[in-house]
């Protein structure tokens, strides 16, 4: 279990860094920087360019996306930005507008 | 007060949703608000206005111009004023400076504090009448 949750009924208007796996079920407007993972749970609003490892992401994305490792845009996704990635999955039911950059 | 280290656990319950733990890596500079209950293991500097309770971990900084909850546990390093609906609690390992408001406020031995305190309490009769 990762060691920072913002939970479903939590707003976060700013900056968040973060050097350990962050799971995102509430709101983050501004910018999130982690050193892992990154997992963005059905239901959560992240307006906010993304940074990270690996990445899973089910709820919905405005911004930019850039992982050193792979993005996973899971069914129920609706991402709005460019990822930038090695991998890249974008599942069946997932929406994505953007450009997608693998040349890393 | 012997029951305060017992209560300075995370509030959080696994598998709420309601809940947010920010880790002891975390930086968040920004505003914080919510309905559900918050605890902070890593760095914020800036506002948090949350309808449940506020853990401050011993291993959190928190800089704040305005701290809003419930019930809020400190046992880390807090600069700035507290306004709670309920009762504010400073654990051994507390480092304060600022104002607290809540409905109760306890202090355990071994904080630092510097500021107000501000608490409804119902005053003896005889300082009562003099006011």
């Amino acid at each position: 279990m990762a060691s920072t949750v913002i939970g479903a009924n939590i707003t976060i208007e700013g900056e968040v860094i973060a050097d350990e796996d962050v799971v995102v079920q509430g709101t983050i407007r501004g910018k999130l920087s982690a050193k892992e993972g990154v997992t963005v749970e059905s239901g959560a609003v992240v307006e906010a360019d993304v940074t990270g490892g690996p990445m899973m992401l089910a709820g919905q994305v405005t911004g930019n996306v850039t992982s050193t490792d792979r993005v996973e845009l899971q069914s129920g996704a609706r991402v709005v930005g460019n990822v930038k990635a090695a991998r890249i999955t974008i599942a069946d039911g997932a929406h994505f507008k953007g450009n997608v950059d693998m040349d890393v | 007060m012997a029951q305060a280290k017992a209560q300075m656990r995370p509030v959080v319950r696994s598998g709420s949703r309601d809940a947010a733990v920010l880790g002891a890596s975390v930086r968040i500079r920004g505003k914080i608000s919510g309905e559900g209950d918050l605890s902070i293991l890593g760095t914020v500097e800036g506002d948090v206005a949350m309808r449940g309770d506020l853990t401050i971990g011993e291993s959190a900084r928190v800089e704040s111009e305005s701290l809003e909850a419930h019930a809020v546990s400190i046992a880390g390093e807090l600069k700035g004023d507290v306004n709670a609906s309920g009762p504010v609690r400073l654990s051994a390992t507390a480092r304060v400076h600022g104002d607290l408001k809540g409905s109760e406020i306890s202090i355990e031995e071994g904080a630092q504090f510097a500021g107000r305190l501000e608490a409804d309490f119902e005053l003896p009769a005889a300082l009562g009448k003099a006011r």
